[in-house]
């Protein structure tokens, strides 16, 4: 996806009066220095208001800006090429294709990130992972939502999942599903970019869902009608203090939660729902 | 044994809204950092500030590791929230920015406090005031020590 870098050039007391005004349109983030700042956007949301928001801006403050565009490029190339491999128990190892095979595990994985989330580095994707190990996949239909990385459906697939469809919004991280499904040859996973729209209308036995607290909180209903009978849905990408708040939202919508698990501030939880 | 301290990194990014892309991708992705981890923490540590611009400030340890610590949001920011109330009323309809109350002005001027030196509400008061009026925003109402 490709950015847009706008250059204020102002005086530095200029900055947060600037930053203020700028937020209220599609601005996701800013960068302040001593000739101003930096305000940043996606190129696709450079609405009209941008342009008539900042000539608005000059009559009330003193600064010139150029606009430049930034290429999508992997950011994350430097840590994504000599990254730790990492194991949960002798469960599941994860490496990157520049490693040496893991010995002495039962379900070995090849992740070459790309820019998307899921190396099991991460508290969320090691626990859901490690919880993973109690699930019967043999013949189930899966849907992993937030897929990231596929990592959480390629090991759906490897524990013998019948086929698995793996969301996720972020185009890099649809992208990366197909490669790392391919890398460890793997032909039953459908990787899918959009939203939860483009799968409500299916039903799944296991529902696997990294992702984050307004998402979850958002899905919990249509979620809840996409199981199966005796459905598992595993969430995660909460913090514990967000704890009480997700669970009370889950009891709301018809779940019930059979088990907790905890690693440093985060949480993962198995719901089924009440028959 | 504390870690050693690679370099610090200071961003505005909106609440729920870090993604590995410019500014926050080449800051953390040029000193080996995972981004996607930031991301994930920064925007879980957020959730109940969505869409609000957050002072930022992120430590690189050199071992790649960080920490971040998210600070109050600034009184312009503050300002522009508290605007936002109000919207919906015809006035503000014509208005292109908006105003705020010497309510909201105290409340701001409070919260705002603790990095004030020598701080006096009503100093504090005259300050937000003026970054309000120097945003465009109307401040409405008498002062509260003119009343």
């Amino acid at each position: 996806m490709d950015y847009l870098k706008f250059e204020f050039q102002t005086n530095p007391e200029n900055n947060e009066m600037l930053i203020a005004l700028l937020g209220e349109l599609p601005f996701e983030s800013f960068e302040e220095n001593d000739q101003g700042l930096n305000a940043y956007i996606q190129i696709s949301h450079e609405i009209p208001e941008v342009n008539d928001r900042i000539i608005e801006l000059k009559s009330l403050f003193d600064f010139s800006h150029r606009r430049i565009v930034i290429k999508y490029q992997n950011w994350n190339a430097v840590w994504e090429s000599n990254f730790e491999t990492i194991v949960v128990r002798d469960f599941c190892g994860i490496r990157a294709d520049f490693h040496e095979p893991l010995k002495g595990i039962s379900n070995e994985i090849i992740i070459n990130p790309k820019m998307a989330f899921g190396t099991g580095h991460h508290e969320t994707t090691w626990m859901m992972m490690s919880i993973m190990e109690s699930f019967d996949f043999v013949g189930k239909d899966i849907f992993d939502f937030g897929c990231g990385t596929g990592i959480l459906a390629i090991l759906a697939s490897q524990l013998g999942a019948k086929k698995i469809d793996a969301l996720d919004i972020e185009l890099p991280s649809y992208e990366n599903t197909i490669e790392n499904a391919r890398i460890n040859n793997i032909g039953n996973i459908n990787s899918i970019h959009g939203t939860l729209e483009k799968v409500d209308n299916q039903v799944y036995d296991i529902i696997l869902a990294n992702i984050n607290r307004h998402v979850i909180l958002d899905s919990f209903s249509t979620l809840n009608k996409m199981l199966a009978l005796n459905g598992i849905l595993l969430i995660s990408g909460i913090l514990k203090e967000d704890e009480e708040l997700v669970k009370n939202a889950a009891e709301s919508n018809n779940f019930k939660i059979e088990k907790t698990e905890y690693r440093n501030n985060w949480i993962c939880v198995k719901l089924t729902v009440n028959v | 044994m504390a870690k050693e301290i690679g370099g610090f990194i200071k961003l505005q990014v909106k609440g729920g809204a870090a993604n590995p892309s410019p500014p926050v991708g080449p800051a953390l992705g040029a000193k080996g950092v995972n981004i996607m981890e930031f991301c994930k923490r920064f925007n879980a540590k957020t959730e109940d500030q969505r869409g609000k611009v957050l002072p930022v400030v992120i430590t690189v340890y050199t071992d790649k590791s960080f920490d971040f610590i998210i600070k109050t949001p600034p009184a312009a920011v503050q300002l522009m929230e508290a605007a936002k109330i109000k919207k919906g009323s015809p006035e503000s309809n014509r208005q292109k920015v908006g105003s705020v109350t010497w309510d909201q002005i105290r409340a701001i001027a409070e919260q705002k406090a603790p990095d004030l030196n020598s701080f006096k509400v009503e100093s504090g008061m005259k300050m937000v005031a003026g970054t309000a009026r120097s945003m465009g925003l109307t401040v409405k109402g008498t002062p509260p020590w003119e009343s």
